[in-house]
């Protein structure tokens, strides 16, 4: 049986490290490695930044205007 | 008297000391590399572990440190990327306590300097507005007299003197050391006094004349419950809860997404309690009982019939003959120092 997805917590846009070359958000996850979510798939309408090493998920608190100004850098 | 460092949990980056970068759910007994050779076993007494992100700090009794895992940033004080078993860290004085955050170490010699190494976007080094610093530098700090404590998240440290002044440096995004800008660059008076203090992620917990305060963001209405809790022995918090020793209950408030809150337990004996990012360990003489989110092993194996990566209940971890000197936790890392003595 699957486990449940469980959002782990909530994290405001500007905690996350943003990586303009790889147009990611990032921020740590308590298993050592960093949450990641795209700028274009938070475009999209994604909120959830997912670790890649674990299955611990947290939904980024963002306003759409928010994102402005990481689009053009 | 020898003592044995056991460690099971995230390893990604060698931060167990266990010559390989596997995760472990069975405790495993970490690697020394000495001048003699490598060893499991102890002389002096390891008096502390300190956790970050990736890397492990061990304080011995002796006032030496040694160091595994990342340091990619220098935050093991080596020019090295990581050290795969622990090496003893070449420092510039003997230490009496270590704290670690994210990707940075925090020393506090024994003459009560300070000295910050590894990296830091948003303070954490204490140094002004320096992002790395691969070898440990020393602090500014007003001549206070002793230092008796010192806490960390994984963004931002407060040291307590022996006069009652709290200064605190590193990630003030929410407020959660003052009421002031969204960095401290350098070491800042904290406006409130404290006998005990916890940092979690987003948030601060003061034990100030007997009352829990808390400062910061506070999305899990923890201090709403703090205030009905009086008595208080001890605190500590993971990422984004607290957790209170109230003589023989152990009361947790905030996150509970993964059983972070610790499950109804009767504390019969001392104990050692020991808080990680989002996972505690409970010990007593003889065993070490772990909760919490146990994704990578940090809370061992299941009890038969339970699975998945939350661990609601006291889940042991340790049950030997060797009597349980300290425990500590990390990022999804647990730690267990046991005693052995000679003629075992």
């Amino acid at each position: 049986m699957s486990e449940t997805i469980t959002v782990y917590d909530q994290i405001e846009i500007e905690d996350f490290v943003f990586d303009p070359t790889q147009r990611i958000f990032t921020y740590p996850c308590p298993c050592g490695d960093r949450f990641q979510i795209g700028l274009d798939d938070m475009l999209d309408g994604e909120d959830i930044a997912v670790c890649p090493s674990c299955s611990l998920m947290v939904k980024i608190i963002f306003d759409e205007e928010d994102l402005a100004e990481y689009v053009d850098t | 008297m020898t003592y044995r460092l056991y460690a099971c949990g995230s390893n990604g980056n060698f931060q167990l000391g266990l010559d390989d970068d596997e995760d472990r759910r069975r405790l495993e007994c970490a690697q020394f590399q000495t001048e003699k050779g490598r060893t499991v076993d102890l002389n002096v007494r390891p008096k502390k572990i300190a956790c970050g992100g990736n890397h492990t700090l061990v304080l011995l009794e002796n006032g030496q440190v040694y160091g595994a895992g990342s340091s990619q940033y220098g935050q093991l004080a080596c020019l090295q990327d990581h050290l795969p078993v622990f090496q003893k860290l070449d420092l510039p004085a003997k230490m009496k306590d270590v704290v670690a955050g994210w990707n940075y170490t925090v020393f506090i010699s024994a003459h009560d300097e300070v000295y910050t190494c590894g990296q830091g976007f948003t303070g954490e080094l204490g140094l002004g507005k320096t992002h790395l610093q691969a070898l440990p530098t020393k602090l500014d700090l007003p001549d206070n007299g002793r230092i008796v404590k010192a806490e960390s998240s994984l963004h931002n440290v407060v040291i307590q003197f022996e006069n009652g002044e709290l200064y605190g440096f590193g990630n003030n995004k929410k407020g959660q050391l003052l009421d002031g800008p969204k960095v401290l660059w350098t070491p800042t008076r904290l406006a409130v006094h404290a006998r005990d203090f916890a940092l979690a992620r987003d948030f601060a917990v003061f034990l100030s004349d007997e009352r829990l305060l808390l400062q910061g963001k506070d999305q899990y209405k923890v201090a709403e419950r703090l205030q009905a809790v009086d008595q208080v022995d001890r605190i500590w918090a993971m990422w984004s809860s607290v957790h209170v020793l109230c003589g023989r209950q152990l009361l947790s408030c905030g996150n509970n997404s993964h059983g972070q809150l610790a499950p109804a337990t009767t504390i019969t004996e001392p104990v050692k309690i020991a808080i990680g990012s989002e996972h505690g360990l409970l010990a007593e003489k003889f065993r070490v009982f772990a909760w919490g989110w146990g994704e990578h092993g940090n809370c061992g194996q299941h009890k038969k019939g339970k699975t998945g990566v939350t661990f609601d209940y006291m889940n042991t971890i340790y049950n030997e003959q060797h009597v349980v000197e300290d425990v500590f936790a990390g990022c999804a890392t647990s730690w267990v120092v046991a005693q052995r003595s000679e003629n075992v």
